[in-house]
């Protein structure tokens, strides 16, 4: 399979790469700024994912170059902790960017070329528990995380008529610099929330991943899936 | 250089693609005979909001393939039956000219 990870220098999505990498799939992979991952199967785009011309390029080169994506893995996110009355829009319009636009982007250019090379593709988008628990001090950050799962939704049902489905996972805090800013107070109340009281682990995403992408899961789409027993 | 002609040239094409083992008879007829007038979208046109969306991609790879520009042919308007660009094939043409060269 040809694989498509979102913000895969670091995180959840170099872990996911290395997985997928070590399967045997070819992997490519995009961030910011360049990446130290190297492998014979991997391939790495510098790209702003919220620019539309750059996300353009891209998907057809991937396309020119490998024929298809199979599964794109919208995983390029943004957190930001901070009271409402104290956020400066600037920072409102760059979560935004990443996690709303950037998703909107990648989901269209890739569900095009899935549709014109009639794959039974499969889009997976990132949400968070901090959405489903209505986090303080996340209202943007929930905010925009509730719209990707609302956008799950929709192009679902758009895309279903191409047989591409489209999945979101919610991940409860997993150690990776997104929650690094977090007070460890904080984060010991948000695991209290859980059915399950722990940290999250990579291996509980890809767990999840790997039954949205199972073939035999061509009847699952428009589900979000939330780690450690969080749900809406 | 994409002009009038070979925009309205690439469109024909891209309509004839539209056609699959499900398509009627009658909309068959009108993809394969398709001239600039040809109504497309809207009132009494041939094509379905599918049918757009899956043109729209298929021109836009066209332009690619063909002329190597990476553009995005998405417009609030295209799916407006009144105002949409995909109304003719001439209609389309201009918008895809306009695109490009914007």
């Amino acid at each position: 399979m040809l694989i498509l990870v979102t913000g895969s220098s670091k995180g959840i999505g170099r872990d996911l790469c290395e997985e997928f990498l070590s399967r045997g799939h070819i992997v490519v992979g995009c961030s910011r700024g360049q990446s130290d991952l190297l492998h014979d199967n991997y391939e790495h785009f510098s790209c702003d994912v919220s620019d539309e011309s750059s996300v353009i390029r891209m998907v057809r080169k991937i396309g020119k170059t490998h024929g298809g994506i199979d599964v794109l893995i919208n995983n390029a996110g943004v957190a930001s902790m901070n009271h409402i009355l104290s956020t400066p829009i600037s920072s409102v319009k760059k979560l935004l960017d990443t996690n709303i636009i950037g998703t909107t982007l990648f989901s269209r250019e890739v569900a095009k070329l899935m549709m014109r090379k009639k794959i039974q593709g499969k889009i997976i988008n990132f949400t968070t528990v901090a959405s489903a628990l209505s986090l303080e001090g996340e209202a943007i950050y929930a905010s925009s995380k509730a719209a990707v799962q609302k956008f799950t939704q929709v192009a679902a049902k758009e895309f279903a008529p191409f047989g591409i489905t489209v999945n979101c996972i919610g991940p409860n805090p997993i150690k990776t610099d997104l929650i690094k800013a977090v007070p460890s107070e904080k984060i010991e109340k948000l695991l209290d929330s859980q059915a399950i009281k722990r940290l999250g682990k990579t291996k509980d995403v890809i767990n999840v991943v790997d039954f949205f992408i199972n073939q035999s899961s061509n009847f699952i789409t428009a589900q979000t899936i939330y780690l450690g027993g969080v749900h809406d | 250089m994409l002009n009038e002609d070979k925009s309205i040239e690439m469109i024909i094409e891209s309509l004839k693609d539209l056609i699959d083992e499900d398509t009627e008879d009658e909309k068959k007829v009108t993809l394969l005979n398709a001239s600039s007038d040809t109504r497309l979208f809207g009132g009494d046109g041939v094509l379905d909001s599918m049918d757009v969306v899956i043109l729209l991609s298929d021109l836009e790879e066209r332009l690619d393939e063909e002329y190597d520009i990476a553009i995005s042919l998405a417009s609030d308007s295209i799916m407006s039956k009144a105002r949409s660009p995909f109304r003719t094939v001439k209609s389309l043409s201009k918008y895809v000219i306009d695109a490009v060269s914007n």
